[in-house]
């Protein structure tokens, strides 16, 4: 069949945090065409449909897969709904794209993988930070060989979630505190899948220890509030570090290699890079602060022309939706896996195993 | 100065009010004004609310009904029994899912609940923010012919959420039988809430740029606020009212800010331009945006010609609709609110006047 680039009818059930970035993409996509919109709260699905300009609105996801009829659609509930719309979608016949984590368990995955493949259609979870410009760059760093044999990766998140938002709320429990995980489940898939980008031997870990901690007591919400997980495989260090704690608020990550290591920032991207220089052993560290120095600078800069020009953080999200909808398009593969999203909840599920518990 | 309107003494069970919003800056002096009125108040508290923080905790007209408006669980059970609703509820942090939750959805829950516990009258707070920014020539009164804004996305969260939110009432008011009070306060000021968004934009935390010092402010002192939604319930206005709320006398721009800043802490050093002169930099800022940038320049919110033009447009303000059907009219002026928001008395026992 030839590649058929009219635009991809696409359907979104959910309107709260995350889907303004989804609608954003999808309004100024000329990949796609937003054929409706869903929330179960008709004043929230109504505007959404205004504001992005769907075709119509609905205030039931089955409703509007039967009448809509998309060829896509984006799963952007709580977590804990998201295995029932998926279900629903897939039977409906209409590929999907879920925000992470896609299922609680892996078992859960799994099953919805299966009635993907079943079917004959897309299932991807949003594993948006993949595609982030320091992530890019951090890659370019392994590829070049400038780091030697990557022996160690830390993937390092801190946000203030306790400080206020949703996650804190005492008044109107989020759903994400009952994840197996609590609130940390709805974040863990980035650390896990970024970890992974850099050191895929750790998906199957051959020892592994995760400290799960709660240092800002209890308050009837909070199971925990940090992570110090620790994975080795075949002489590979991954360690997936989440922080309530600590400032500055970051998303970093740490790649080591037997030759020099490299650190990037996805929420103040920058790039720091420690490697041989053909100035000699005395003179490449001196070289090496020089060039962060400067390279510091830059970012600086180019950090602040960004946040004017609103490239956020979720840029990541809308070159992943892009590669999705141009494979959707021309026949292509999708721009990431079964395998990726199984090892990234596998990997969630044994963090929690008792026995990997310390 | 106007007492407010009181029940008949006589009143067997005067009528209970039902206030949401009722911990906020505004709700606290709603609910403590209803009670000196002689009205039974149940206020709405989230769940997670330390009840022995509520000033009126022990005064035997006050209930308390433990809910969160975002769900719709207890509402109806909540609302059973009550005359009228008067909604202040609106979130004004966080982002914008956030803000839409806490006063959309929230509004859309009650109006439910409503239905269901067989409420059909509504006092709802409103805003000023809901007038399109620009619809009312400068200089003129904006009044309560002013258009409501055709383009809410141009504008910040806050007012998107306020314009869904009245439109939603709106629409519940259509239906017959029912009976809806729009009140739109201006700027609405009190104690520890003196230093605000329309004395200029922040630049930084310790700078800011002013569009002008002769603008007239609409002020409204929270206590004048809170007497106009008493009159509104007590007096019932004819259905689908809507009334501008400011106080008499307003103060400029530039006689606000140099009263107020000796009585707030850290307040900015603000750079000042003249209206034409800050309106000139954002039409350009916005020309660049739009003709080089794509418009993905994202400026701080009063730095956009359409926000700009809801902050900082000189224009004059009526409360006449206010005192008409309202019965109101403030009881405090301008100076003598100063000195109130430096005394510190506790809500319950602050003067009726």
């Amino acid at each position: 069949m030839p590649p058929d680039r009219s635009p991809v009818p696409v359907g979104v059930v959910g309107t709260g945090g995350i889907a303004k970035e989804h609608l954003a993409y999808l309004q100024g996509s000329p990949r796609t065409r937003l054929v409706g919109v869903a929330d179960l709260s008709p004043a929230a699905s109504r505007h959404a449909a205004e504001r992005w300009g769907a075709d119509a609105w609905y205030t039931s996801h089955t409703e509007m897969l039967a009448t809509a009829r998309p060829v896509v659609t984006h799963v952007l509930t709580p977590p804990n709904t998201h295995s029932d719309i998926v279900a629903d979608a897939l039977r409906a016949g209409s590929h999907v794209i879920c925000e992470k984590p896609l299922a609680a368990t892996g078992e859960e995955l799994r099953t919805l993988l299966a009635l993907a493949q079943d079917k004959g259609l897309w299932l991807l979870e949003d594993q948006n930070y993949r595609w982030n410009d320091p992530v890019l760059q951090l890659q370019e760093q392994v590829r070049s060989g400038r780091l030697g044999q990557v022996r160690d990766v830390e993937v390092r998140m801190a946000l203030r979630l306790r400080d206020g938002g949703a996650f804190a709320d005492p008044h109107l429990r989020s759903p994400a505190h009952d994840l197996p995980a609590g609130v940390l489940h709805d974040l863990l898939p980035h650390l896990v899948y970024l970890g992974l980008l850099f050191a895929p031997q750790a998906a199957h870990p051959e020892r592994m220890s995760s400290h799960w901690s709660n240092h800002g007591g209890e308050d009837g919400l909070w199971r925990w509030d940090d992570l110090d997980a620790t994975l080795i495989a075949q002489g590979v260090h991954l360690r997936i570090r989440f922080s309530s704690q600590t400032r500055p608020e970051a998303l970093a990550l740490t790649v080591r290699g037997d030759q020099g290591e490299a650190t990037v920032d996805l929420f103040q991207p920058h790039l720091l890079v420690r490697s041989p220089r053909p100035v000699g052993k005395e003179l490449t560290p001196i070289v090496d602060h020089v060039v962060n120095g400067a390279g510091l600078a830059r970012s600086g800069v180019r950090n602040l022309v960004q946040k004017l020009l609103q490239h956020s953080p979720y840029h990541g999200m809308h070159r992943f939706l892009d590669a999705t909808y141009a494979a959707l398009q021309t026949g292509g593969e999708p721009p990431l896996t079964p395998q990726d999203m199984d090892d990234t909840a596998r990997l969630v599920d044994l963090m929690l195993l008792p026995e990997n518990q310390r | 100065m106007s007492a407010l309107p009181a029940v008949e003494a006589d009143a067997a069970a005067p009528p209970v009010v039902l206030v949401t919003g009722s911990t906020g800056f505004l709700g606290k002096q709603v609910v403590a004004a209803a009670l000196r009125a002689g009205l039974r108040v149940r206020t709405v508290v989230r769940p997670g609310t330390d009840l022995a923080s509520l000033p009126w905790r022990d005064h035997p007209l006050a209930e308390v009904a433990r809910v969160d408006l975002r769900r719709r669980a207890g509402l109806a059970e909540a609302l059973e029994g009550c005359d009228t609703v008067v909604h202040l509820a609106a979130t004004k942090t966080g982002d914008f899912a956030a803000r839409f939750a806490g006063t959309v959805v929230a509004t859309e829950n009650l109006l439910a609940a409503m239905d269901t516990a067989g409420v059909r009258r509504l006092v709802h707070c409103s805003s000023f923010s809901v007038y399109e920014s620009g619809g009312t020539p400068r200089h003129a009164v904006l009044d309560e012919s002013a258009p409501v804004e055709r383009a809410p996305a141009a504008r910040d969260d806050y007012a998107q959420v306020k314009i869904v939110q009245e439109r939603l009432v709106r629409e519940w008011a259509a239906a017959e039988g029912r009976e809806l009070t729009v009140l739109r306060p201006g700027l609405i000021y009190g104690p520890g809430e003196l230093w605000h968004s329309l004395l200029g934009v922040e630049v930084l935390p310790s700078l800011w740029l002013g569009a002008g010092l002769r603008t007239t402010l609409p002020m409204a002192w929270v206590e004048n606020v809170a007497d106009a939604f008493v009159c509104a319930t007590v007096q019932r206005p004819l259905a689908d009212a809507t009334v501008n709320l400011v106080d008499d006398r307003l103060p400029s721009i530039g006689r606000y800010a140099r009263a107020v800043r000796p009585l707030v802490d850290g307040t900015p050093h603000i750079v000042q331009l003249s209206y034409p002169g800050a309106r000139g930099l954002v039409s350009l800022a916005a020309t660049v945006n739009q003709r080089w940038l794509g418009g993905r320049l994202k400026l701080p919110g009063g730095l956009s010609p359409s926000p700009f033009e809801a902050r900082f447009r000189p224009l004059r303000y009526s409360n006449q609709a206010a005192k008409d059907l309202l019965g109101w009219s403030p009881r405090y002026e301008f100076p003598e609110t100063l000195q109130r928001a430096t005394a510190a008395a506790p809500v319950l026992e602050r003067s009726g006047g």
